[in-house]
């Protein structure tokens, strides 16, 4: 029970007004964030990143960590409301929510939206609580060849898991490595790809990449698609929370299997929220009774994907800590958050660091809990700032962003690099690349890197290393497995059809 | 001009009696009907469409997912005879189905276990145990196959218009009482009554339409039918099922115009 007394300490550090008080602010600031189409929770975390650089480590992850906990509780408001998804892990909601709020039952939707993330969050905590003091004293005996092999286990999962083109998730993490592989050699520390300048020897900030791509690329987007905002009005009377208690007790199995595959896939390192939440969806309406009501207003479709992306973006901090290795998207910008706070990502943080650990841990109760009732008393507030004409909303995104930018090492060469990936981000949507490999590439790039050299120190240059250790061995045998996934599935249909000739059914 | 929809139990009498009130109002009589005709229209076993509907749901078939064609094929040829009018409809969820269309009668014939066990040694030639493990089986796995499908408990009392227990009434006093009630104002079929009638079994064959074709079997999508206008709503997983479910229903001769509100699963943005 070391597990509960760590988290009694934990919660001595995370209930200090100033910390609670920080963690209001970031669960105020991540709901706004959630709202506002044009900006996700991973662009959100970055742009607001550089606000912590003057905070203590512990009150700076609380603070981050609190705006995902809002932006995740945030989406669905647009979802429900507008037809809109605010945040992409809400793009489902918008499915059953907007037709349920379209019926005048907008109250309810929300209610379901915020009540079943709620509970999928705290089950995703305490298991949290539980699974990662181990994981981490684990991962102590990691060496390089366990590292090198995580990491391609995080790469694999984009090719074999994270849906979208293949092709595309592989360019898309090479292009991250690329930009990672900038700067001085980790080994023999001679320049590389600097071209002679100055400004690049250091590489690539992530901070400011992520800002670029995932914060400025939206906004032009946004403005390229000039939404409008017409919905439904909405707001939580104690009735719906009522009837949402009820009816969720009826559906505890939607909310059950989507709060352990949210889980699940959070923590698979580089699938997040999104992926989860669509999962979760399209298996509550596979084994649904009827699943062909699924996208006309069932709170199950709600229910099913609000609680994978609540349980995911839990899940995705669990390797976060205890192996150094992101889960998500918004969960690697909180990995690039570690290094500038002078933090050594990895599973010696829990041996060095317990209350940085344990108050991140404790401020996830409190941070949901302060989510579930801003969410539940100040809806009408909150869709009040999407009538905010985006003229004005706009320009202020990308003043901030371009200060978050500046901030991070002060100079004027990160903005334009920030305006430079802003384009980049547009260019990659538009062509329907997805970014999140690209970030996870840059930030674990130097990691990968340093873990695949030592391993060939160690082994004298051979592949062996990677195949002779147990975990290793397991970590890449199924990376493989997972790489090799998107060509084995495209033989499944041939199988199914020889099955199915099989047993003598069907036609056309 | 009606329907009348028999839900039976073994042992129940419910065939004999669904003949006798067809055989006195000059009726079709439809009952195995149903479920062969089906598995000729979609080829496939009959042996499978039965299961569906007599047999509780086993794990394997539960995954598979492969019960919902089923199901839907079943479906469509209930609403496609019960159009025909004039017919007695026994079994295959016509009870169920056939609510809120008003010309349509539902009837439940039931009777204690112990006097179903009695008629069902009588007629399989089986000894007294045998038989009442027939009948609890039998409703024990029909009861369990309705839960599944249509989350309801069949034996409940306030599906049906009508509760018949044969255990003292007889076959023709049960006959004359179903064919007195059905000739009452609240079983005449009206053009409001007909047209519901006619716009479900549309959308009911689309469906199986639907889950006949390779390319549009996986999907799930909800069918509304008004005046020949078709809404397709709900969720698919790709554009290219969506295209193929729309293209599918297009194709579907009589449909004055199909409006598709079909939303696409996808998230790369």
């Amino acid at each position: 029970m070391e597990s509960l007394s760590n988290l009694f300490m934990g919660f001595g550090i995370a209930l200090t007004p100033y910390n609670v008080m920080i963690a209001s602010a970031g669960v105020f600031l991540g709901i706004i964030i959630g709202v506002l189409p044009g900006l996700g929770g991973t662009s959100g975390v970055a742009i607001l990143l550089p606000l912590t650089f003057v905070m203590a480590p512990t009150s700076a992850i609380i603070f981050l960590a609190s705006v995902y906990w809002g932006a995740l509780f945030g989406g669905a408001i647009t979802s429900i409301l507008f037809n809109i998804p605010g945040e992409p892990w809400s793009v489902a909601t918008t499915f059953d929510g907007y037709p349920l709020a379209k019926r005048g039952r907008a109250g309810y939707a929300l209610a379901v939206a915020f009540i079943g993330g709620f509970f999928a969050s705290l089950f995703s905590v305490i298991l949290f609580s539980f699974f990662a003091p181990p994981l981490a004293e684990l991962a102590l005996k990691f060496g390089p060849p366990e590292y090198f092999a995580v990491m391609l286990l995080a790469f694999s999962t984009f090719v074999g898991l994270a849906g979208g083109s293949p092709l595309k998730n592989l360019v898309s993490a090479i292009l991250g490595f690329l930009l990672a592989s900038v700067g001085l050699d980790i080994v023999t520390g001679t320049p590389r790809l600097t071209f002679d300048s100055i400004s690049l020897l250091s590489g690539f900030s992530f901070v400011t990449v992520c800002i670029g791509l995932f914060g400025i690329g939206e906004i032009l987007l946004c403005a390229e698609e000039s939404l409008e905002f017409k919905g439904e009005q909405g707001k939580i009377g104690l009735k719906d929370i009522v009837i949402t208690i009820r009816d969720m007790s009826h559906r505890w199995y939607t909310w059950l299997t989507g709060s352990i595959l949210g889980f699940w896939i959070g923590v698979l390192p580089g699938t997040g929220a999104t992926p989860a939440s669509f999962m979760s969806y399209g298996m509550a309406k596979q084994y649904s009774r009827y699943p062909e009501k699924f996208g006309t207003g069932v709170m199950e479709g709600v229910l099913a994907t609000e609680s994978a992306a609540h349980a995911a973006g839990i899940g995705a901090l669990l390797p976060l800590v205890t192996l150094g290795v992101p889960g998500s998207p918004t969960a690697a910008v909180m990995l690039g958050g570690l290094y500038i706070w002078g933090l050594q990502p990895g599973p010696l943080l829990f041996v060095e660091k317990p209350d940085f650990v344990w108050g991140l841990i404790a401020s996830m109760y409190i941070g949901n809990i302060v989510g579930l009732l801003m969410c539940l008393l100040l809806v009408p507030f909150f869709a009040i700032i999407l009538r905010i004409p985006y003229a004005i909303l706009a320009p202020v995104i990308v003043l901030v962003s371009s200060v978050g930018a500046y901030a991070v090492s002060n100079r004027m060469f990160d903005v334009w690099l920030m305006l430079f990936f802003g384009v980049v981000g547009y260019a990659f949507k538009k062509l329907q690349i997805p970014l999140a490999p690209l970030a996870i590439g840059l930030v674990l790039g130097d990691m990968t890197e340093t873990a695949l050299r030592q391993s060939f120190i160690m082994s004298h240059g051979s592949l062996a290393i990677f195949f002779t250790r147990p975990i290793a061995a397991t970590c890449t045998l199924v990376a493989l497995f997972l790489f090799s996934f998107p060509t084995l599935r495209l033989m499944l249909p041939w199988v199914r059809d020889r099955l199915w000739a099989a047993q003598g059914v069907g036609k056309g | 001009m009606a329907i009348i929809a028999i839900s039976r139990e073994l042992g129940s009498l419910g065939t004999v009696i669904g003949t006798e009130v067809a055989k006195r109002l000059n009726y079709d009589y439809v009952y195995q009907e149903i479920t062969s005709s089906a598995a000729r229209d979609y080829e496939v076993l009959e042996e499978k469409l039965i299961r569906v509907v007599e047999k509780a749901p086993r794990f394997l078939e539960k995954l598979s997912g492969d019960f919902r064609r089923y199901q839907v094929f079943v479906q469509a040829q209930v609403f496609k005879i019960a159009e025909k009018d004039n017919v007695v409809l026994v079994g295959r969820w016509s009870t169920l189905l056939l609510r809120g269309v008003d010309h349509a009668m539902r009837v439940r014939v039931t009777a204690p276990v112990e006097v179903r066990a009695r008629r069902v040694s009588e007629m399989m030639q089986v000894g007294m145990e045998r038989a009442l493990e027939l009948v609890r089986e039998n409703d024990l796995e029909r009861g369990e196959r309705m839960r599944q499908l249509y989350d309801v408990e069949w034996t409940a009392p306030y599906l049906y218009d009508l509760v018949l227990n044969t255990e003292k009434i007889s076959v023709k006093s049960a006959a004359a009482s179903i064919v007195r009630l059905v000739q009452g104002r609240e079983f005449e079929a009206t053009d409001a009554s007909k047209k519901k009638l006619h716009n479900l079994a549309v959308a009911a064959a689309i469906r199986a339409e639907l889950k006949a074709h390779r390319s549009t079997r996986e999907t799930d999508v909800d069918i509304q039918v008004a005046d020949g206008i078709v809404a397709l709503m709900g969720v698919v997983a790709s554009e290219a099922e969506k295209r193929a479910v729309e293209r599918s229903v297009g194709s579907i001769k009589g449909l004055q115009k199909v409006e598709s509100h079909l939303r696409v699963m996808e998230y790369v943005r």
